[in-house]
């Protein structure tokens, strides 16, 4: 290997955008039949990342999956985003990853700050690092600085500014892209302060999103306005494409939409014309071509006698795994942490009334 | 009896009153959010490089061959030798803040005298090299056959020998300095961007890029991608290739980062897009535009669910007939003879085209040899195994040969693995101290978050693993260096990721108070206006 006089590395060519890696968190924090539009926002820009190459295990899906089996869809088993139906979102192989009441504020922050119990399947954690874009698209119904997750909390937009400062801290994103659908959607992103991301929402403070248009075969509206033109464009885009975020930004036109959809790209770093669709809606992977290989020679193979021996290597390297004894450690001790100092706090109480009684008893 | 009565009304009211007066400092108590104290002031002092002296030192032993000559001084080789080293090595320190590391130099100078053996046996090094990471061994001696300056040999171990020319104490004293300036440089380099943040210069980038960040366990999983089983079946004997081929460098590596192998075959793994043909050729190509695509994510099921450990994935592609052979351009349009290429921070590809006069093909063990010495270089790559070689000819000027001696099975040399050591540590306590600085602003900013008694141990066990990871390198100690730093970050890890950190959970004062209100205020109603009235008869049974 050493001898082998070839440059080491005969092509190498990294894109300029610095990530190597693509996540998608994406969120409809709305339950029940009249909210089908909300599904079918979520579903369609699901479908959008998946056919631009970021693959299911980078993406964590959060959707209460209650309306392609609803009795009352007519057509069951399908989620349509279009009058005409022409494309069954719910067909192949949509991997919901937080299902149904799972999809909560909590969740949600646990997710992005990676605070998940020590038991959470891969599936629903969100393994991003220093190199990694995140698109985060959520709808919903929302008003002035909140969203509400499925009419039980809400989540508001401090909240979701601390909890990217969160992820910042912790260099869990190198670049983030904030979609949101919702009414007054702008003053969502109005809050976040970390950098390097990008926001753009549907609406300006007082104005509503609106839906697109109702299937009256299956009795309500099926897509919203904002997501509807985005996908009018993201489905002209295919992985080799050189379209831009500012592209499509360009192309949002208010009285359509029936809004005023905002762009918040004070936080970020790149120019938007050079940030290509793909940085964040697909997975376009930096390559390098390897030139060389490592010579494994037969002697080598066969011949295990190393001057370094194995024994020498362990005294010089104490390697001891320890790993999941300082798990269980953790668990016996938050259990043990809560209970006793509650217990007796409760018992001082019980007497203390206890007493009071008594002597009111004996006074009366 | 109307005395009685008033008497009675009165104690009740008295009690409800106690009730209150004992309940509100109870429940003020039990309300509180129990937060562990952390050592605010002590992560305060690390985050500003006030607690400790980052330093890598490093220890050269030169053997000097003992010939009788005139012209040689060897008395104060090694304290010219140190001040030359460390002024060059200072040349390129980088001063930001308060953050400063350093790479002391100790070199010691001993006559080497039964050199003429060596010459005689023709191999050197195995009988007395005390291999210590940190402590390197150079072996000079005169050669008079070559028209070079000077010739390199530089060991699989800690150890180089070096014959030169013109046998004289400042050309032996340049030599030995431009060679320790060109082994170690790259790695200062790297470690000082880890400390000073992301740096412009463009090769770093492009390193810390492709390498993956530390972890104590990786997954690799190595795939075995078949176009089109109709057409050919393939089968590998990939267990034991591991075995043979691999093993001996994750059982090295493993010190670093432990590896856990897997393998699977699936068939049916189409392309997304059509390679390149053109009529006049025999063969299908891609270009380095197409290789981006290549990965099928939609369709090849590479995610695992073993482990939440980072993955790695090595796939070998056989292509379909209709797309065989299948071969990889570079930019200049030449094929290459690798046929492989690598994603950063992913896995690496290798495409075959295996003999198709069967219906089946079977890669046998010797088959994979070639594969498996591309995926090695890969994982090289990956896990940040810095090539020395490269930068070292880079930066010696011409009149010197250097040559490397290949590593063993493993895969890696122990100048290579030592410099993975030192950058590993050094990246550990960076990102522990940052971890640290973070959590302590968190708990700082959150007042309502609760901050459990683990959560305090673990911070004060990862304090304690820095300070002593720092002292063991102070002691060159690389080992124990090491394994504190590795435990330090994962302690800082544990606590900063603790799922009870979640400010969501605890509740801000106002919020209490929007709860509280809507059942004290009816309550206190009857109360005040109870005491009122008894004030007011009191008042009046005075008068």
């Amino acid at each position: 290997m050493a001898q082998n006089d070839t440059e080491a590395i005969v092509d190498s060519f990294f894109s300029r955008g610095g990530h190597t890696n693509n996540w998608a968190v994406l969120v409809c924090t709305s339950r029940f039949w009249f909210n089908y539009r909300h599904i079918a926002n979520t579903l369609s820009i699901y479908r959008t990342v998946k056919r631009l190459g970021i693959p299911d295990s980078n993406i964590i899906l959060m959707l209460a999956d209650d309306v392609a089996c609803n009795p009352r869809n007519a057509f069951p088993a399908t989620v349509f985003n279009n009058a005409g139906r022409y494309l069954d979102l719910y067909g192949d192989n949509v991997e919901v990853d937080y299902r149904g009441y799972e999809v909560t504020v909590e969740n949600f922050i646990r997710v992005l700050t990676g605070r998940v119990a020590p038991d959470t399947p891969r599936s629903k954690r969100l393994l991003s690092d220093d190199r990694s874009n995140i698109l985060v698209y959520m709808t919903g119904h929302g008003g002035n600085e909140f969203l509400k997750f499925q009419d039980a909390e809400e989540i508001s937009s401090f909240d979701l500014a601390d909890a990217f400062e969160q992820m910042w801290e912790k260099r869990r994103y190198h670049e983030v892209l904030f979609m949101i659908d919702t009414c007054q959607a702008n003053t969502m992103y109005s809050q976040i302060y970390s950098p390097n991301i990008l926001a753009t929402g549907s609406s300006n403070l007082g104005e509503n999103s609106y839906s697109h248009h109702m299937d009256t075969d299956i009795g309500v509206a099926v897509i919203d306005r904002f997501t509807y033109y985005n996908l009018e464009f993201l489905e002209k885009v295919d992985m080799q494409s050189k379209a831009t975020l500012q592209d499509l930004f360009k192309s949002y036109n208010p009285t359509l939409i029936h809004s005023t959809p905002g762009v918040r790209s004070d936080l970020f770093r790149r120019p938007l014309d050079k940030v290509l669709v793909t940085d964040f809606f697909g997975s376009v992977q930096n390559v390098e071509l390897t030139g060389q290989q490592y010579n494994i020679s037969d002697l080598d193979v066969d011949n295990n006698t190393n001057i370094l021996s194995k024994s020498s290597l362990n005294k010089e390297f104490p390697c001891v795994l320890e790993r999941s004894d300082s798990k269980n450690f953790h668990l016996f001790n938050v259990n043990s942490k809560q209970s006793p100092s509650s217990l007796p706090q409760f018992l001082i109480a019980s007497a203390i009334f206890g007493i009071l009684m008594r002597l009111v008893s004996k006074i009366i | 009896m109307e005395e009685n009565l008033d008497k009675i009304r009165r104690l009740i009211i008295a009690s409800f009153y106690i009730v209150i007066l004992l309940g509100l400092p109870l429940w003020w108590k039990t309300t509180e959010v129990y937060r562990a104290q952390l050592p605010f002031a002590e992560i305060e002092e690390w985050s500003h490089w006030e607690a400790f002296d980052l330093e890598f030192p490093t220890h050269f032993t030169i053997y000097v061959a003992n010939v009788e000559s005139d012209n040689i001084n060897f008395a104060n080789l090694s304290s010219i030798l140190e001040n030359s080293i460390i002024s060059r090595y200072s040349d390129a320190k980088v001063h930001n803040n308060k953050k400063s590391i350093r790479f002391p130099v100790k070199v010691e100078s001993l006559y080497w005298d039964n050199w003429t053996d060596y010459l005689q046996e023709g191999n050197f090094g195995t009988s007395n090299s005390v291999s210590e990471s940190g402590r390197y061994v150079f072996y000079i001696m005169p050669n008079t056959k070559s028209n070079l300056k000077a010739k390199v040999l530089v060991g699989n171990q800690r150890q180089a020998i070096i014959k030169i020319n013109h046998w004289d104490t400042n050309v032996i004293e340049k030599t030995i300095s431009d060679l320790i300036i060109s082994l170690f440089t790259p790695e200062q380099i790297s470690i000082k961007k880890f400390i000073m943040g992301p740096s412009p210069d463009s090769k770093v980038e492009v390193d810390s890029m492709r390498t993956m960040k530390y972890s104590p366990q990786y997954q690799v999983t190595f795939s075995l991608m078949n176009g089109d089983p109709s057409n050919l079946l393939v089968n590998w004997d990939i267990e034991k290739a591991v075995n043979k081929y691999l093993q001996p460098f994750v059982d090295k590596i493993s010190v670093i980062s432990n590896l856990i192998v897997d393998s699977q075959i699936q068939h049916y793994a189409r392309l997304t897009f059509e390679p390149h043909h053109k009529t006049d050729e025999q063969f299908f190509s891609l270009t380095p535009e197409l290789l981006p695509h290549f990965v099928n994510a939609a369709e090849w099921n590479l995610a695992s669910a073993v482990s939440s450990y980072p993955t790695l994935n090595f796939i070998l592609y056989v292509p379909s007939k209709e797309q065989s052979p299948l071969y990889i351009q570079d930019s200049k349009g030449n094929i290459m003879e690798s046929n492989a290429f690598l994603i950063p921070r992913w896995g690496g590809v290798i495409i075959n085209n295996p003999d198709r006069s069967n219906s089946s093909h079977d890669f046998s063990f010797e088959e994979l040899k070639s594969v498996m010495s591309i995926f090695l270089m890969q994982l090289r790559g990956l896990l940040g195994v810095q090539d020395v070689w490269i930068d070292a000819k880079h930066a010696l000027d011409e009149t010197i040969s250097i040559e490397f001696v290949a590593p063993p099975n493993t895969a890696v040399t122990m100048w290579e693995f030592d410099s993975l050591v030192r950058r590993r540590i050094a990246e550990n306590i960076v990102t522990t101290i940052s971890t640290l600085k973070s959590l302590s602003q968190l708990v700082t900013e959150i007042p309502n978050m609760v901050v459990l008694d683990h959560i305090q141990t673990e911070v004060l066990l990862a304090l304690d693993n820095l300070s002593k990871s720092c002292a063991s390198l102070h002691n060159k100690q690389y080992g124990l260096a090491l394994y504190h730093s590795k435990k330090a970050i994962e302690l800082a890890e544990s606590a900063f990721f603790d799922p009870t950190m979640v400010s969501m959970l605890y509740f801000p004062d106002e919020h209490k108070y929007a709860i509280y209100m809507p059942l004290f205020v009816p309550i206190s109603v009857p109360l005040i206006v109870a005491l009122f009235r008894e004030i007011r008869s009191f008042r009046e049974r005075r008068n």
